[in-house]
């Protein structure tokens, strides 16, 4: 306990030793220096008079002060616990810093030559200028908003100004103010280090913000005073002057809602809430509609509460009779439908029809195969189990051995399906099923995966193109005609070094690689993104044609976003090679987990991915084509038609990867 | 309760190192006599641990082969690695560390430190997790040395491996830092286990335990007179500085024994975090800790050590395992650090269209630190879980290239397998290595910080809890 007294009077004393603070010694000496220097010069007081006006005793003992005083005692120890609670700076900061990584796809030292000095002065400033103009808006919001006024009329409440007036806050004020510094501190430290790294320093002065050491030492203090200084019409429009801040909090209704501003005048002067201050007046503090119990610690903290309580709460209490009748409305719809029964009902059968489970290692996307899921576990009553990773689920069966759980792999591209073929990660399926439904070309001569649908690359091209007939193969992409108008992923993403590894089937390697080269050497920029940014960089006008896998192009041209549906438009889409081998097409399958103790239920799920039911989902969940040929083409891909696959055997796209890996290499894709 | 543990360990060591360097000789990890009662032969001196010794002459040695190799497959040169790594031939001689300058090194063959010594079969035997197809430590090292031996100066650019790095830091982890943390200071400290009162083995003239230790020692590869040096001079003897012969010499014949004067990797490490001078100590407190130990064996007289004896012993033990471990992840932090300024000029190279081939070859040497540290830091005693699943998620198999495709796995033929990977986000996963190393495991040198500068910003706008009003 004593430790805690002795902790909370350390601290208390802790601002007037702190250059970061307001009311640091220094600054209240440099204050009391000026307001005694405005006495004297300008008011011809005598040294005895200007000290009696500046602590004159009606307004450092007023009831207001006393308040003041109470205020931050009690204050100081509320923050002492709310101050380890608050959102680290430095952990926004680091956020702000891993965005931008996000954003701009790494970090990049910008301006490498740009002297120290400079860079620093530029952090002084964006520190500076965004503080004070975070500051403005949140005292703006604070004014303007009922249940935040509820708040800040204690401040305003005060009739008498004293330095210290400046901890007269409630503490959900307080809270804001400190939730503001944190987020603008933040921002700027996150961003400066991601741009300029150790070259940041921050020119101090006393360890302070040098600009903001400048305001402190010249009067800050003065703000909350009876001292009238003005800075004259021409300054006022840019600085706040002491006066100016005065007026803010005069009582008078003309002054109400005027400079909100701290340091700079300009926000007001923007916002149209500049008041100058203009010849010296009297001013009178306080709110309008003051009460005799202001400065009482019920009124100071607890009725700011009611009041901002009462602010929210009263359109929420408005609608809740409307909330009520149609509650009430709901339940009457459903007892007279038998749906409250039929909903038990349905509880009850799932629960009893469970007959077995099956565990998935999946992958593709939860949301992706969530609907095959549901139906097949309506169908049969078998309950699903999914794993999801993007990476490593191999190597996780793998570890697993025998010990694993895994019944059935769901994953896309015939590379990945390789890879747990190629670690005997499956097991052989005999079935006539999937014999009969899935085309030869497209399923393991061995019979340890399977497709369930194709994906067709394909070309996007840029509607603004108007010689599209010279770009109907994929071979036509290295025409050096398209030299800097070609966009791309990478050449070792799965979907591209397949289709290399196609085109070494079809033309060989040495044509592979020269195509390959010339693809590369058509690019606009260097290879990145994903199938979707390629769409974006033709509508963006970066480049005007695209490989991209065609349900990419589905998903733009359904999707919620306005935006995507705008990149859509933007392209047609070509099927390559319809003259000749037909167009390069890769598989999402899965297979039989090895080790599986319920081979039979994974046998019959698979079984199911190949039936219409789950093939017409392959459409209408991804616009991924059905493998079984006997489903006709859903209607969600009709408007794309039918057209010609190449029909190589998709396995020897798996392997031909590694040979296809090294011409992406040396040509650097 | 382990740090209370270590506490108490450093206040014995720091109280114990008080008359210890009141003698010149008490520094020094050497010239404990024989205890063993039953011994008759002629031997005065206990302290052994030469086949440590010729281990680091291997390691040494082979990590110079490694990066022999001209892009073409070379099976002379795979089956001179094999020799350093598993073979026990003799005539094997001592590639690294060799003469340099007025740097004169006393044995120029593996076989006039120690005979018949290995790697692999003392490389941490459980699978490494972080790499694909579950491998195990000599597995992977092999599977290494073969890539090596076809890949142009050790480095595969088109996957972005440098190997002589990923074989040398692996073995600093998977069999220097096992061995001595897993082995000697752990199972062998057991009352049954190498008993103090007995022989080591059948004829040996030291105990059970005095030999158990020394071995320990001997794996962290600090000269006997660390105590007499500053971390700069261990420093100093690794790198055969100009004049490091004075320092590392001791006992004055003009030549560097490796047996005993020769600084070698972990002791190496240690000293170069030390030398920063942050305030840590790892290498005086290591190799303190060791010595200190030793006086406690030898002064039991060649009788069975107590259960209280091996407690306090244990206690010295933790000691070393925990600062050994701080310094494998001191470096995990410091070379992640290295990959993302890597990355980050490179990225820079990259947007400028300019030649990356001098950078790309600095990052793949950094990863291939950063990868081997990595993987030789979950081969300690203890299982790291969740951080080891987190350290290997982040750096992944291989470095995101600069054409954005990284290795994701290895195919039943040894061929690497690629996919698209996200510069952006490998750069922040690099950060993220680096916060795990000090949460996790308490590191304070913090060498190549990425977001140190945030730290100190943040710092200096201060803590941002007012209640100041406008």
């Amino acid at each position: 306990m004593d430790t805690v007294i002795l902790e909370y009077f350390r601290s208390l004393s802790e601002p007037f030793f702190d250059p970061q603070k307001r009311v640091f010694i220094g600054y209240l000496g440099c204050a009391f220096i000026i307001a005694l220097g405005v006495q004297l010069c300008l008011l011809g007081l005598s040294l005895r008079e200007a000290i009696y006006a500046i602590f004159c005793r009606k307004v450092w003992f007023s009831a207001s002060a006393l308040a003041d005083y109470k205020l931050l005692l009690i204050n100081h120890f509320l923050m002492m616990g709310m101050g380890p609670r608050l959102i680290s700076k430095l952990a926004l900061a680091t956020l702000v810093f891993e965005t931008l990584h996000y954003w701009f796809n790494g970090r990049t030292i910008i301006f490498p030559d740009m002297p120290g000095w400079a860079i620093a002065s530029a952090f002084a400033v964006a520190l500076f200028i965004l503080d004070d103009a975070s500051k403005y808006l949140v005292h703006r919001a604070l004014h303007r908003w009922p249940v935040l006024w509820a708040f800040h009329r204690v401040h305003h409440s005060a009739e008498t100004l004293t330095p210290l007036t400046v901890y007269r806050t409630h503490p959900a004020e307080a809270f804001i103010f400190s939730l503001r510094g944190i987020v603008v501190h933040a921002g700027v430290i996150g961003s400066f280090i991601f741009c300029f790294g150790e070259r940041v320093e921050l020119l101090t002065v006393l360890g302070v913000n040098v600009l903001l050491f400048v305001f402190n030492v010249t009067g800050a203090n003065l703000r909350h005073s009876h001292v009238w200084i003005t800075y004259g019409r021409f300054v006022e429009h840019f600085l706040i002057s002491p006066a100016q801040h005065q007026i803010h909090h005069s009582v008078h209704a003309r002054d109400h809602d005027r400079n909100f501003g701290v340091i700079l005048a300009i926000w007001d002067w923007m916002g149209g809430s500049l008041s100058l201050a203009g010849h010296r007046q009297r001013l009178r503090f306080g709110v309008a509609d003051r009460t005799a119990k202001d400065h009482s610690l019920k009124n100071l903290y607890l009725v700011p509460l009611t009041v901002a309580t009462r602010a929210v709460a009263t359109p929420l209490l408005r609608d809740i009779p409307k909330m009520t009748h149609s509650l009430f409305l709901f339940l009457r719809c459903l007892r007279s439908t038998g749906g409250l029964a039929f909903m038990v009902g349905l509880l009850t059968h799932s629960s009893a029809a469970i007959s077995s489970e099956l565990n998935i290692y999946s992958h593709r996307q939860p949301f992706l195969i969530k609907p095959f899921v549901e139906a097949y576990e309506s169908q049969t009553g078998t309950k699903i189990n999914i794993v999801y990773a993007s990476k490593g689920l191999a190597q996780r069966l793998q570890a697993e051995g025998n010990r694993s759980p895994a019944d059935v792999i769901l994953t896309v591209d015939i590379a990945r399906l390789h890879v747990y073929a190629d670690k005997d990660l499956l097991a052989p399926i005999l079935s006539p099923v999937l014999t009969a439904n899935i085309p030869e070309h497209l399923r393991d001569p061995e019979n340890r995966w399977f497709a369930f649908s194709k994906r067709a690359r394909i070309l996007a091209v840029s509607k603004r193109l108007e010689n599209i007939n010279d770009i109907q193969n994929y071979e036509d992409l290295a025409n050096p005609k398209w030299g800097g108008r070609v966009c791309s992923r990478p050449g070792s993403h799965v979907y591209n070094r397949a289709l290399v590894a196609s085109v070494i089937y079809a033309l060989g390697s040495s044509a592979a690689e020269a195509w390959a080269k010339g693809v590369f050497g058509n690019l606009a920029r260097r290879p990145q993104g994903n199938d979707r940014a390629q769409v974006k960089a033709i509508f963006e006008g970066q480049c005007d044609i695209a490989v991209i896998n065609n349900y990419y192009f589905g998903k733009l041209k359904y999707s919620n976003k306005p935006e995507q549906r705008a990149w859509a438009g933007a392209v047609n889409l070509i099927f390559p090679n319809q003259n000749g081998r037909g167009t390069h097409i890769n598989i999402s399958g899965g297979g039989v987990a090895k080790y599986s103790a319920n081979k039979v239920e994974a046998q019959s799920f698979l079984e199911f991915l190949t039936s219409r039911k789950a093939q017409d989902l392959y459409a209408s969940v991804n616009f991924e084509y059905p493998v079984n040929t006997q489903v006709p083409l859903p209607n969600q891909l009709a408007s794309s038609g039918n057209f010609k696959e190449d029909r190589m055997p998709i396995a020897r796209i798996a392997e031909l990867a590694p040979e296809a890996q090294r011409i992406i290499d040396r040509v650097r894709w | 309760m382990l740090n209370k543990l270590i506490i108490s360990s450093s206040l014995v060591i720091s109280l114990a190192g008080t008359p210890l360097l009141a003698n010149a000789n008490d520094d020094v990890y050497a010239k404990f006599p024989v205890t063993l009662k039953e011994y008759k032969g002629t031997k005065t001196n206990t302290v052994s641990y030469s086949g440590q010794i010729a281990r680091h002459t291997l390691h040494d040695s082979l990590k110079k082969l490694a990066g022999k190799g001209n892009g073409k497959p070379n099976s002379e040169l795979r089956a001179q690695m094999m020799s350093y790594f598993s073979g026990k031939e003799g005539g094997r001689s001592i590639i690294a560390p060799a003469s340099k300058g007025d740097f004169i090194v006393k044995q120029v063959n593996v076989d006039q430190i120690s005979k018949k010594k290995n790697i692999s079969g003392k490389t941490y035997k459980g699978t490494i997790n972080g790499m694909p197809n579950n491998m195990t430590g000599p597995e992977l090292v092999k599977f290494w040395i073969e890539k090596a031996s076809s890949a142009n100066k050790g480095v595969d650019r088109a996957n972005g491996y440098n190997y002589p790095q990923l074989i040398s830091k692996f073995i600093i982890g998977g069999m220097m830092y096992n061995q001595a943390v897993d082995n000697y200071l752990d199972e062998k400290l057991s009352a049954d286990t190498k008993p103090n009162n007995k022989p080591y083995k059948k004829g040996a003239h030291y105990t059970g335990k005095e030999h158990s230790w020394d071995e320990g020692f001997g794996y962290f590869g600090a000269p006997a007179h660390t105590l007499t040096l500053t971390p700069a001079d261990v420093y100093a003897i690794a790198k055969r500085k100009k004049g490091a012969i004075k320092k590392a010499d001791y006992n004055g014949d003009g030549k560097v024994d490796l047996k005993t004067e020769m600084t070698f990797a972990p002791a190496y490490y240690a000293s170069g975090y030390d030398k920063a001078g942050k305030g840590k100590s790892y290498l005086h407190t290591i190799t303190k800790a060791f010595l200190v130990g030793r006086k406690l064996i030898a002064s039991v007289g060649g009788e069975k050590l107590t259960d209280q004896q091996r407690a306090l012993l244990r206690e010295y033990a933790a000691v070393i395992a925990k600062n050994w471990e701080m310094v494998l992840a001191e470096s995990v932090h410091k070379y992640a650090g290295s990959v993302y300024n890597d990355m980050e000029k490179l990225k820079t190279i990259m947007d400028a269209k300019g030649d990356t081939t001098k950078m790309e070859s600095k990052y793949l040497k950094h990863w291939g630190e950063l990868k081997g540290f990595a993987l030789g830091l979950q081969t300690g005693k203890g299982n790291l879980g969740e951080t080891a699943t987190k350290l290997n998620r982040m750096i992944g198999a291989g470095p995101v290239l600069i054409n954005s495709s990284q290795v994701v796995d290895i195919d039943s033929k040894s061929n690497y397998v690629r996919d698209q990977a996200n510069w952006g986000e490998y750069m922040l996963h690099m950060a993220k290595v680096q916060k795990l190393m000090v949460d996790k495991f308490g590191i304070k040198v913090r060498t190549k910080s990425i977001t140190g500068d945030l730290a100190s910003l943040a710092k200096k706008l201060g803590a941002g809890n007012t209640a100041e009003n406008d």
